[in-house]
């Protein structure tokens, strides 16, 4: 009787034991009791002599096929063209109608009559604040939709053959449409001839080609839209509309994105540029001293402070007749850059950081701005300062850095912004950390 | 001497097991006293449940008492067996106008005893400084145009413990002779903290850092008891300590060595009537023999500073008395109630300080199952004491009251 009732009192009380094993709770009072001050954050922002050893840019990132938008543009900033291209699928063969006694019919014998092309306009680019006239043609010569450009129409592999006219071959113009500031669509109505082209699939030059005619216009458009009408022959009053689809779009131009110019850095553009910031190697045990708003005159080194965050600080410089048409969003990623190759081939690493929200286009125009773009990095620079608990070590896998714009292909136009030798321009690294007093026994 | 009823050795194995866990898992104390961020900390003397409820007499008591204190007290123990004393608490922390409330539990101490013949051997673990505490606050720190709010908290988990290997000698019925030996042990981490809330700040990385200390010194402790015509018994010991060495194991910490002081315990006890005992007694630390270095001694971080304030010790009295009634028996179950009223010193403070002290009253009640009364079966004791502290600047001094309960269970067996 008496083990039996032990036994009880011994689990309940190794339960009680058990459950008393917790941390207590700090209280909220007793600062008092400990010195202040013991706890610091501060600001320092590093100079790009200070923690930047090299800078470069680099292109040749992705196509003009791999994009989500199209450009439109003629002679903009009094030199850049460009023209869209597109190939449509072809028209079904049948329709279904209801015939006069309401029954559903396949119609095989449907007869196309007109169509539209309709570009849907990107509302939040930087379009332009005059009427764009734009023209629609059929183009007249074989293109590749990936590999096209402003003088080649196929440019793949081995096979190298040359637009008629540079720009693209085009033959009848089929139809003209304006653009109006606001709008977010234009309309191109498509005649019955054009359809039945564009459906013939063993042309290989068929498709469309959209033109500006307004100069210094540039016009961005997220999609191409191709509808056709057709009456039944089953019953003629009758109108069925399909939208086909595109078999593939790209936009060509002329001339090639320039490299900036000297002094400077950029993003952005098709086929995309990036640029590669080569941090110092003594960042992390340089010897910094702590702001004299901190009432305490100390120095120390990221090695042995807390970095809490770290931004790059991206002045922007004015891009001309490429200044990007929509939003930039400056992002950071590692770069591989151990396995000895150009950075144009070295491969991304894990995403540092991405700006946001993303910066207007209206940064890049004009005479430089006040504002400089923050693209925050604070897990590299934890990593390169020994937090790789925290951040991981992958954050601090090379002391590379690729910034580009994301998504990219993301910009037509590019985001420019000044380098390492732009004096009072240059980057800057925004850093903020925390430096304490030791905990010690008295 | 009535015999126990039998206890399986197995039981009594999982108790001793139960009892020795925590402290071979170094599972940290928790903190009684937000004074325990001064010095060493606060002593937490290795008492057990009926000590407690009889105002924290550490020596001295009729019957069976486990307290680390005098190594005498284990004579007259018959079978082998353990204990184990848990100790919840909830405190109120009042300063400079703020309230604060919190609560934790400990373990004050844990015992395993094998008696032989006249001998019975012991190995006790037990409190003797409390280093847990923390301590949080909330400010705006600026950081060139911006600012952020930042949220700190300070946190000390760990303390030292007293681990003794003794024994107690049953020379007659009216004296016993105790003696032990045993080391200063445990660990204290220090970490500091800073995290941004603000949503602004939320992909800022948050601030942390950790300072650690192993501790390790010596001490040997005699003590004798006597009991006189059988109504009175006086009991007393000594514990000479060594050289406390707090090693770094750990960040940045300094390695530390404070010279610890020697102790004195007295105890008495008086049958006043059948059922009715009176006891009293205290105990005497030499704490002004600690000495402390020259604050920023050490690894101090960039700030220059470190996170220690100036400390200064003193020599320490804790007394109390306590009143226990022999209670009412149910067939071999007694169940006795005690009152008791405690005061002590506390050792350590800052400079300009109120002198820390610490003050409760007591009761409780317990339940001893078969066995006599020097030496039960099992017992289960139980105490709640209301208290206050007082110390801190004395600019704006820190004030706590305190629920803190306390249990013992003790299982022996043949």
């Amino acid at each position: 009787m008496i083990n039996i009732r032990l036994r009880g009192v011994l689990v309940v009380a190794a339960a009680v034991l058990a459950a008393a094993c917790g941390r207590e709770s700090p209280t909220a009072v007793g600062g008092g009791l400990l010195p202040g001050g013991a706890v610091r954050t501060f600001e320092v922002i590093l100079d790009a002599s200070q923690f930047l050893r090299a800078d470069t840019t680099v292109s040749g990132f992705v196509r003009a096929s791999t994009t989500v938008f199209e450009i439109v543009a003629q002679s903009f900033g009094g030199s850049v063209t460009a023209h869209t291209l597109a190939r449509f699928v072809q028209p079904g063969t049948s329709i279904t109608v209801l015939d006069s006694t309401g029954t559903s019919r396949t119609d095989t014998l449907p007869h196309f009559f007109a169509g539209t092309v309709v570009l849907q306009v990107d509302t939040l680019a930087v379009n332009g604040t005059s009427p764009v006239l734009l023209r629609l043609f059929r183009t007249a010569e074989p293109w590749d939709g990936y590999s096209a450009s402003w003088t080649m129409r196929v440019d793949s592999g081995s096979t190298h053959l040359a637009w008629a006219t540079a720009g693209g071959t085009v033959g009848p113009m089929v139809d003209t449409a304006t653009w109006t500031p606001g709008a977010d669509s234009v309309v191109f109505h498509v005649d019955s001839a054009t359809i039945a082209a564009w459906a013939d699939t063993t042309d290989a030059g068929r498709g469309a080609l959209v033109a500006a005619a307004t100069a210094g216009s540039r016009l961005r458009f997220l999609s191409i839209g191709y509808n056709v009408q057709a009456h039944s022959s089953i019953r003629k009053d009758t109108v069925v509309t399909q939208s086909p689809g595109v078999v593939g779009a790209t936009f060509i131009y002329t001339p090639d994105i320039p490299p900036p110019p000297p002094g400077t850095l950029q993003i952005g553009g098709v086929p995309a540029w990036r640029s590669f910031l080569t941090f110092a190697p003594d960042l992390e045990t340089r010897t910094l001293a702590c702001p004299a708003s901190l009432g305490v005159s100390c120095t120390f080194s990221l090695q042995r402070a807390t970095v809490n965050y770290a931004g790059l600080l991206l002045q922007p410089a004015p891009a001309g007749a490429w200044a990007p048409e929509d939003s930039v969003r400056p992002s950071a990623w590692i770069s591989d850059t151990s396995r000895l190759v150009p950075l144009s081939r070295a491969p991304l690493g894990i995403q540092i950081g991405v700006s946001s929200p993303a910066y207007p286009a209206t940064l890049f125009q004009g005479t430089p701005t006040a504002t400089a773009m923050t693209v925050p990095v604070t897990s590299f620079v934890a990593a390169l300062a020994g937090d790789t608990a925290r951040v991981g070590a992958a954050a601090g896998a090379t002391r590379t850095l690729g910034i580009l714009n994301v998504p990219e292909p993301g910009l037509f136009g590019v985001a420019t912004f000044y380098g390492r030798a732009a004096g009072a321009l240059a980057p800057r690294l925004r850093l903020v950390v925390t430096i304490a007093s030791e905990a010690q026994l008295p | 001497m009535r015999r126990v009823a039998a206890i399986p050795a197995c039981v009594v194995a999982s108790v001793a097991l139960a009892a020795l866990l925590p402290a071979l898992l170094a599972a940290p104390l928790q903190a009684q006293s937000l004074l325990s961020t001064s010095g060493l900390g606060v002593p937490t003397p290795p008492l057990d449940a009926r000590a407690r409820a009889l105002g924290g007499v550490p020596t001295g008591l009729f019957g069976f008492a486990l307290s680390l204190g005098n190594p005498a007290d284990a004579a007259g123990i018959l079978y082998r067996g353990g204990m184990a004393s848990l100790q919840p608490f909830s405190r109120t922390d009042e300063i400079g106008g703020e309230r604060a409330t919190t609560s934790g539990a400990r373990f004050p101490l844990l015992r395993v005893l094998y008696p032989a013949g006249r001998f019975v051997a012991s190995l006790g673990y037990g409190g003797f400084l409390d280093q847990s505490w923390a301590v949080t606050t909330s400010g705006t720190e600026r950081f060139g145009n911006d600012s952020a709010s930042v949220t700190d908290v300070v946190r000390s988990a760990g303390g030292i413990s007293q681990l003794q290997l003794g024994t107690s000698y049953y020379v007659s019925s009216h004296l016993a002779l105790g003696a032990a030996v045993g080391l200063y042990t445990g660990n204290t981490v220090r970490q500091v903290t800073r995290t941004f809330p603000d949503s602004a700040s939320a992909n800022f990385l948050g601030f942390s850092s950790r300072t650690q200390w192993g501790f390790h010194g010596p001490l040997a402790s005699v003590g004798a008891r006597a009991d006189i015509a059988g109504v009175l018994r006086l009991a007393g010991a000594a514990t000479w300590s060594g050289t406390l060495r707090a090693d770094s194991s750990a960040g940045g910490a300094s390695p530390r060595a404070y010279k610890l002081p020697l102790q004195a315990e007295l105890g008495a006890s008086a049958i006043l009537a059948p059922k009715l005992t009176l006891s009293a007694g205290g105990s005497w630390a030499g704490w002004s023999r600690t000495e402390f270095g020259a604050t920023g001694a050490g690894n101090c971080g960039p700030l220059g500073s470190c996170l220690a304030a100036p400390v200064f010790s003193r020599d320490t009295w804790a007394v109390g008395a306590g009143m226990e009634y022999g209670g009412t028996h149910a067939g071999i179950r007694t169940f006795p109630f005690r009152a008791g009223f405690h005061y002590a010193q506390l050792p350590f403070y800052g400079s300009g300080d109120v002198l820390p002290s610490e003050k409760s009253l007591s009761l409780g009640a317990g339940m001893r199952v078969g066995g006599s009364e020097d030496s039960p079966g099992a017992q289960l004791d139980a105490a709640i004491e209301r208290g206050s502290r007082t110390g801190g600047p004395s600019t704006g001094p820190l004030s706590e009251s305190f629920w803190r309960l306390t249990f013992s269970l003790a299982v022996f067996g043949r």
